[in-house]
């Protein structure tokens, strides 16, 4: 697909795929935006939020409206790791037994890993080189995913028992990670009156796959100033050294997935160029779950994003 | 060699600046230079100058006296170096260029600068942006390159300091300011003051044509010394009914007073100059003492 048509074409794909969401899902804005932002850059997510809050609805409706393959994976402690990847199962095939590889719910375009949380250890780590090397080892095989691919996980901040916080190692994974909050006393009026008064109201898709893989190769075509890169730079080391809250700081990942957000929406935006807004709103997504905080900030109380903000007007003034 | 088309309008927008600022920097640097030698002028460095070396060219009929052009010359080297130590000395063009479009037209900002960072690189989307800064270029004026406010205060302080040393200035205590008007404006004052040749520098002795020399001291400026002191004058032929005094030595006007030709001291004892006999001066002695005697 030829990516100056595309381009073209991006104003109105970005404004119909907003639009069908919003048929379902009310407010939210930011954290579909960011959603969005991460499967242009062909990122995973980690959306957190109070239940009730329209976690899996918003992540459903969007692999509605995307033309791909949609799975959906509900965690649970006793979920096996051959439960996602899928497992060689006997067929009789002539008269002869064979082993066939049957694929799990993770050979689909977007997976929707439901409460990641509170699947074992042993089968979150199964999602880890299916996100990072987008591929799946099962014995001595190795079956390439399909593209694009997605893995947004949810989880709640709620309800820690029974439940296996991830690994920092898998969170570094995700590229960016989602907050959702309770909606305005306007927006719940909306979903009262989308979910209490009438039928369900249902979505179209309106992105192809192919659209989809031009949009995130025409992403990494967005020009960036070396200013803005050598700020994104001076941010992530920040997080390393020098700020006595912070145990452990991001990786070289954050450096990359900062940048490369930051173009994903400033094409959204319709910009042909990467601004220091677009760095200053993708650096809380991007940096929140990538910072571990010391011991004597989370006695304080003090979270993620305060850190965040503190930095970024250091480093971005 | 980038081939968009901002690049070029930069470019373009660069050579038009550097030539610009090539007038505006000489034009605060002799403002400023003026304004040093002013000073200078009013400090005495020029009478001091003038004192080790009296010397003079004339240009057009205008006479510029060594120790003026000397003043003028420290004060451009003194304004060269406060202006290589002054924060606003211009470092690179392309960066004040960028510089001042970012300030003056700050939604170019980012713009310009991701299109320069990136403008080797080819694309349709880097093309794209550098179309759009390249339209937003159009609007630069260029204008906005100059500072009005520094170039009407180098021109205030140029014409200020002109009006200043070329009004004729009278009764005059500083003599060395009537040299400066002399050079700035070449006053007919200094037509007069102009010697009728000018070979080297000759010092002359006051009253030395009195005492029978050859040089000829009236009509003439000339150095004279009178009193351990050097002074600049001219007598006129007419009996010394005007006397110019320029001293250039010391920095307040010294009176010309004229003064007899020898020394008169009369001592007493060499008013008997008739050759007396001995006989005849005790005679006359000791009248006087017995004159004496019998008063008290």
């Amino acid at each position: 697909m030829n990516l100056e048509e595309v381009y073209e074409r991006s104003g109105k794909i970005f404004r119909n795929l907003f639009e069908e969401i919003e048929k379902v899902i009310v407010g939210q804005k930011e954290a579909l935006e960011q959603i969005i932002i991460a499967i242009l850059c062909e990122g995973h997510v980690l959306v957190e939020g109070n239940p009730g809050l329209g976690k899996t609805l918003t992540i459903s409706t969007l692999s509605k409206v995307l033309d791909l393959k949609f799975s959906r994976i509900q965690c649970t402690p006793d979920l096996m790791p051959s439960d996602i990847t899928g497992t060689y199962v006997i067929e009789e095939v002539d008269g002869r037994k064979e082993f066939r590889f049957e694929e799990g719910p993770i050979f689909a375009n977007i997976v929707l890993a439901d409460e990641i949380n509170r699947a074992s250890p042993k089968t979150q780590s199964a999602l880890l080189e299916a996100m990072q090397e987008r591929q799946v080892s099962i014995g001595k095989q190795t079956f390439k995913l399909d593209r694009p691919f997605f893995v947004l996980a949810t989880q709640n901040p709620i309800e820690m028992e029974g439940t296996f916080p991830l690994p920092e190692a898998q969170l570094d994974r995700f590229l960016l990670k989602v907050l959702m909050d309770y909606p305005t006393p306007e927006e719940e009026m909306g979903i009262i009156g989308k979910y209490a008064m009438g039928k369900p109201p249902s979505v179209n898709k309106v992105v192809s796959k192919e659209e989809l893989l031009a949009l995130q190769q025409l992403v990494r075509e967005v020009p960036i100033s070396d200013e803005l890169k050598d700020k994104v730079i001076r941010l992530v080391i920040s997080t390393r050294k020098g700020v006595p809250e912070i145990a452990y700081g991001a990786s070289p990942r954050a450096s990359i997935g900062m940048i490369l957000t930051a173009k994903a929406r400033a094409l959204m935006h319709g910009r042909t160029y990467v601004s220091s807004e677009d760095i200053e709103k993708m650096a809380y997504p991007i940096l929140r779950h990538r910072i571990i905080l010391s011991f004597e900030a989370e006695r304080k109380g003090i979270v993620q994003d305060e850190i965040i903000g503190r930095l970024l007007s250091s480093v971005l003034s | 060699m980038s081939t968009h088309l901002f690049v070029s309008e930069i470019t373009k927008l660069c050579r038009w600046y550097k030539k610009t600022r090539a007038y505006v920097d000489l034009l605060s640097t002799l403002s400023l230079s003026l304004f040093i030698f002013w000073i200078c002028v009013h400090f005495g460095l020029t009478s001091i100058l003038h004192s080790y070396d009296r010397g003079y060219v004339e240009i057009g009929g205008i006479i510029l006296w060594h120790s003026i052009i000397y003043t003028f010359s420290i004060s451009i080297v003194i304004a060269e170096i406060l202006k290589l130590f002054s924060k606003y000395r211009p470092k690179n063009t392309l960066k004040e260029i960028i510089k001042n479009i970012e300030r003056n037209h700050p939604f170019l900002r980012e713009k310009l600068s991701c299109a320069w960072d990136n403008r080797e690189k080819e694309g349709f989307l880097v093309r794209k942006l550098s179309d759009e800064v390249a339209l937003g270029l159009r609007n630069v004026r260029y204008s906005e390159f100059v500072s009005i406010r520094k170039l009407c205060v180098s021109v205030f302080i140029i014409v200020s300091i002109s009006i200043i040393s070329i009004t004729p200035i009278e009764n005059v205590s500083q003599p060395i300011l009537a040299d400066l008007t002399g050079a700035v404006g070449g006053f007919s004052s200094m037509e007069e003051l102009k010697p009728e040749k000018y070979t080297t520098l000759k010092t002359k002795v006051a009253g030395s044509s009195l005492e029978g020399s050859e040089d000829v001291l009236f009509g003439e400026a000339s150095i004279g010394t009178i009193e351990e002191g050097s002074i600049q004058l001219v007598i006129y032929s007419g009996a010394g009914s005007e006397v110019l005094v320029r001293d250039v030595n010391a920095t307040e006007q010294r009176e010309f007073t004229t003064s007899p030709s020898y020394p008169v001291v009369v001592e007493g004892y060499e008013s008997y100059s008739e050759e007396l006999p001995s006989t005849h001066r005790d005679l006359i002695k000791s009248y006087f003492e017995k004159l004496s005697e019998g008063s008290k």
